[in-house]
């Protein structure tokens, strides 16, 4: 029966005093000269209301609130019983806010507030050389890396790993069909200085970390149960790749998932061991760097020193002021930063839904309390307080609003499902998202606050029941009173308003979307697709390689569906390079311009229907030993040569000088809503590709050509890895995918929005019309007209629409400017967006209002005045 | 007992002077509840009489305040009943109360035997 079964046992005890106090007086009146009828009448007298005493001498112990809060749950549960319809409705409603809520806060939980997976994660610091120029402006050279780990002060230990490993070529044989691996070369302090442990097998040694050492390879935890099945025996095997026996030294734990963290939609499979010495220091800016920063040392002190030491190596090796920085940036933000603002303006929209929600629910409690008055009144008639009463009542909402939480986990849970499983997105961390106690928390914690947010309103509305007229017979009809009303007209109002301001940010990111994926990358992704053909380094040298790729090129042409074929080493929101280019006898005031640069084949600006706009493409003519030529984009021919024309000019790239003897359209290269920068193509029949991709132009959908290129390829090169295969679509995708993320995500929330506030508008106008069926009824009776009526009913509703549009418009242009640096082509006041918002919830109100206002133009005058 | 004997000649508890009379009472020994208001009863020759509904939350609360302890035993009638007993530092209070009340009689006796100073 009790929560607590010592206090079961105390009431018993007390039980039993007061019988042996009954008993006793029972005996002593009798041995007064009663009967024993009229002993036992005289002291339940003297007794008086045992119930009350029992209730006062409970107090005493101190745990009469956990009584009352059983007895005010068991009644509750009653409540909730008696009305299944109500509590289903109500309980539905808010397991979608809260589920809603909690899925958000699991994703904010999993990517802003857990730190990264690491051991003191907090010291971790990314150590960038130029701030600008994206992943690869952020690269030093191995000699920067080596100065800084050697010199720092402020620094416990630095790692590096190899920027551009995605363009290493590990081909695998002998183990099933040939495939290509993505390794990645780290430094043997890479796995200390994250604080990762092997999960089987060991860390590199220092002697596997030199050139020419002992090959060896960790793998990656999801390689190792997908393409090993799990086998612990793997560590000591040797695999072959590359042609050379390569031994599996250790196993990383599954909690190490290093793209995740550091470039989020990628693939590794295997990690190899980096080295670092004079050899390697004419390779250029090839390494990312991280550090971990001495405890206590503020970052800032961190960054002069760093930067100081920057500008002393640059001093020493005789460059130019500026080619060699650092700007350093804790992990966690570098890894996280431009998810806070829209994750957090996730969270307000999920935010905004639960408080729509809740305002939905007040207005079922209100119009229920109407049906409860005459209980309230009773209550309050036999002494019960009016804080009694309040409490009573938000014990309901908050058991309410817990069934809606438990309703809400499992949605929760499918939500964090989808999200983290989530396919070409380039989000970090999402893999680490799931519902954890902290979420389970939240949503607890939340379901109370709603339940009491909810239930204040009506709770306090209902204790103000005027007893007299509350048990009056058939006091219904008699209206709810002005303030009631009222009180309902502000949450219809805000509702609307929060579903304004929720569809407005929805409809800006949407078309925020829908401009970007407008805007002309220059090329046509669709039925385009890339396989990596990447041969490895037996290839190395373009006396043999050009001829393969030739060959290759030749024979998926022949494929029945292939429309174009042709070869790129460096696909649109793939790869990054970029090489400097001067003009002969021409001094660029801020140095030498960066262009993009790719090797590709004749016929692929054909493939990707990228647009000739002078001169000619690459052809068989291009050989080896014929002079190099070059072509370049739009935005490079206006940059270098304005005015001028840019065919048969030269470039120059260090020493060599380069023809131009064509140009093209722009292509987008790093993202969409980056402007395209300048481009230069070179053709792989003059020089070098790395880790190359086929570009194929299909006429059927390019998925289904797979098997046939493959075939086609392994008839003549059957160690050919060709597991990669991407179409241009899903890397267009993968560019926009956070953004499409965030959009999705929050016009989901906004339709919830509309459809909860549609539903509150309608339950208000139909409770009003139900409350106000003999005023409508006298009005019929003196002449007005159906017509008349419905347009009564309606232009309330379109009063309270209007209203709310106009407040959340206002919402909606304050908080626009908060979501102004996440929109792309699109004012924060777009007028299309507002005025379609505005006309969207006048419509919404409309259709609303039509069965209460059909309801209400039908009642029969006669039966409305008979009512009571 | 005749009810007509009872009802005119009772008087109010004064606020806060049951929990002093229970101490007394027990002073002479353990009793259980029923004993207790029997013998404020006669003790007071029937002037006072203590409400159950203010008896049983008074014990209860006595005895959380330690100045009180129970114990289930026999009564001379055979019959099983909570007897409570004063513990060293209900005698105490016992004492303490017991001072404080004396202090308010005598000051207030002082006023109100005061001639002439009634208005």
């Amino acid at each position: 029966m009790s929560l607590l079964p010592n206090l079961g046992r105390k009431n018993q005890e007390l039980d039993e005093e007061l019988e042996a106090h009954f008993r006793l007086a029972i005996r002593e009146n009798m041995a007064a000269g009663l009967s024993e009828k009229e002993a036992r009448a005289a002291a339940h007298r003297e007794f008086g209301n045992t119930d009350l005493f029992k209730a006062s001498t409970r107090d005493v112990w101190g745990w009469t609130w956990l009584e009352r809060l059983r007895q005010d749950v068991e009644f509750g549960i009653r409540m909730l019983r008696k009305s299944p319809s109500f509590t289903v409705v109500a309980a539905l409603t808010l397991a979608l806010g809260i589920g809603a809520n909690t899925a958000i806060f699991s994703v904010i939980n999993g990517v802003l507030i857990h730190s990264l997976p690491f051991p003191k994660a907090n010291e971790l610091v990314w150590i960038m050389n130029h701030d600008d120029g994206g992943p690869s402006g952020h690269t030093h050279t191995s000699f920067t890396y080596r100065d800084f780990r050697e010199r720092s002060r402020t620094f416990s230990n630095m790692a590096a790993y190899s920027a551009f490993f995605a363009f290493y070529s590990y081909n695998m044989t002998g183990r099933g069909d040939p495939e290509r691996l993505i390794g990645i070369e780290v430094t043997n302090t890479f796995f200390p200085l994250l604080g990762v442990q092997p999960m089987l097998g060991r860390n590199f040694l220092p002697e596997e970390c030199v050139r020419h050492g002992r090959l060896g390879v960790i793998l990656s935890n999801a390689y190792w149960k997908t393409r090993f099945a799990s086998d612990r025996n793997i560590v000591g095997q040797s695999l072959t790749i590359n042609e050379s026996s390569m031994t599996v030294v250790g196993v990383l734990p599954a909690t190490f998932d290093f793209a995740s963290v550091f470039v989020p939609g990628a693939r590794i499979d295997m990690f190899l061991p980096r080295y670092i010495d004079k050899d390697t220091d004419s390779h250029g800016n090839e390494v990312s760097i991280i550090g971990r920063i001495k405890p206590g040392i503020p970052l800032s002190t961190a960054q002069s020193e760093l930067a100081g030491l920057a500008h002393r190596e640059g001093r020493e090796r005789g460059y130019p002021d500026g080619s060699i920085e650092a700007h350093t940036q804790f992990l966690t933000d570098y890894v996280t930063g431009d998810l806070r603002r829209p994750l957090l303006v996730l969270m307000l929209a999920v935010g905004f839904v639960l408080l729509i929600a809740c305002a939905n629910l007040s207005n079922l409690l209100l119009a229920r309390a109407e049906t409860r008055k005459r209980e309230m009144g009773f209550r309050l008639a036999i002494g019960a307080s009016r804080l009694r009463l309040v409490r009573q009542l938000l014990t309901e909402s908050v058991l309410l609003a817990l069934l809606g939480s438990v309703l809400a986990l499992p949605l929760a849970y499918a939500g964090t499902r989808i999200l983290a499983n989530l396919q070409h997105t380039s989000i970090p961390l999402l893999g680490q998202i799931g519902i954890d106690l902290r979420a389970f928390c939240f949503a607890l914690g939340l379901a109370v606050l709603t339940g009491v947010l909810f239930g204040l309103v009506p709770a306090i509305h209902a204790s103000r029941s005027n007893i007299n007229e509350a048990l009056k017979e058939g006091a219904a009809g008699a209206g709810g009173g002005i303030r009631r009303s009222w009180t309902r007209s502000v949450l219809v109002v805000s509702e609307v308003a929060l579903s304004c301001v929720l569809l407005g940010g929805a409809g800006l990111m949407m078309k925020s979307l829908l401009k970007l994926l407008d805007t002309d990358p220059g090329f046509k992704a669709d039925h385009v697709a890339a396989v990596r053909i990447d041969p490895g380094p037996k290839m190395g040298d373009h006396k043999i390689l050009n001829p393969y790729l030739d060959r290759i090129v030749a024979a998926v042409r022949q494929v029945p569906g292939i429309e174009a074929a042709s070869i790129s080493d460096a696909l649109p929101f793939d790869r990054d390079r970029s090489w400097t280019f001067g003009v002969p006898g021409v001094v660029f005031p801020k140095g030498d311009p960066d262009a993009f640069v790719r090797t590709i084949g004749p016929g692929y600006f054909d493939a990707m229907r990228i647009p000739l706009l002078q001169g000619r493409d690459f052809d068989a003519h291009d050989q080896l030993d014929s002079g190099p030529v070059m072509i370049i984009n739009q935005t490079a021919a206006r940059r270098l040569f304005p005015g001028q024309n840019p065919l048969d000019r030269e470039l120059q790239n260090g020493n060599v000088k380069i023809r131009i003897v064509g140009v093209v359209g722009d292509v987008k290269h790093s993202a969409l809503d980056q402007p395209s920068g300048l481009e230069a193509y070179f053709s792989y029949t003059q020089g070098d590709t790395e880790s190359p991709d086929l570009v194929v132009r299909t006429t059927l959908p390019p998925d289904e050509m797979a098997t046939a290129i493959r075939r086609a390829i392994w008839s003549f090169a059957p160690a050919q890895p060709l597991n990669e295969f991407r179409t241009m679509d899903q890397l267009v995708e993968t560019a926009s995918s956070s953004r499409r993320f965030t959009t999705l995500l929050l016009g989901i929330f906004a339709v919830l929005a509309l459809v909860l506030a549609s539903v509150g508008i309608y339950g208000v106008i139909a409770y009003s019309v139900t409350q106000r069926t003999r005023e409508l009824g006298i009005r019929m009776a003196l002449g007005a007209n159906g017509r008349s009526i419905e347009w009564l009913v309606t232009r309330d509703v379109l009063t309270l629409a209007a209203a709310g549009a106009l407040v959340g418009l206002v919402g909606l242009a304050v908080l626009g400017r908060s979501i102004a640096s996440l929109l792309y082509g699109v004012t924060a006041t777009d007028p299309a967006v507002f005025g379609g918002v505005v006309f969207l919830f006048i419509a919404v109100g409309a259709i609303s209002a039509y069965i209460p206002a059909r309801r209400a133009s039908r009642v029969d005058p006669m039966i409305a005045l008979r009512l009571d | 007992m005749p009810r007509s004997e009872r009802l005119p000649n009772r008087l109010e508890l004064l606020q806060g002077t049951l929990d002093m009379l229970i101490l007394k009472t027990l002073q002479w020994g353990p009793a259980h509840g029923y004993g207790i208001s029997q013998m404020i009863r006669s003790g007071s020759s029937d002037v006072l009489q203590v409400e159950t509904g203010s008896l049983y939350p008074a014990l209860h609360r006595l005895e959380k305040q330690g100045w009180l302890v129970s114990e289930w035993k026999q009564t001379e009638s055979n019959q099983r009943a909570k007897y409570y007993s004063l513990t060293p530092a209900g005698r105490e209070q016992l004492l303490s109360e017991h001072a404080r009340w004396m202090q308010l009689v005598h000051a207030i006796t002082s006023i109100m035997s005061r001639e002439g100073a009634t208005i």
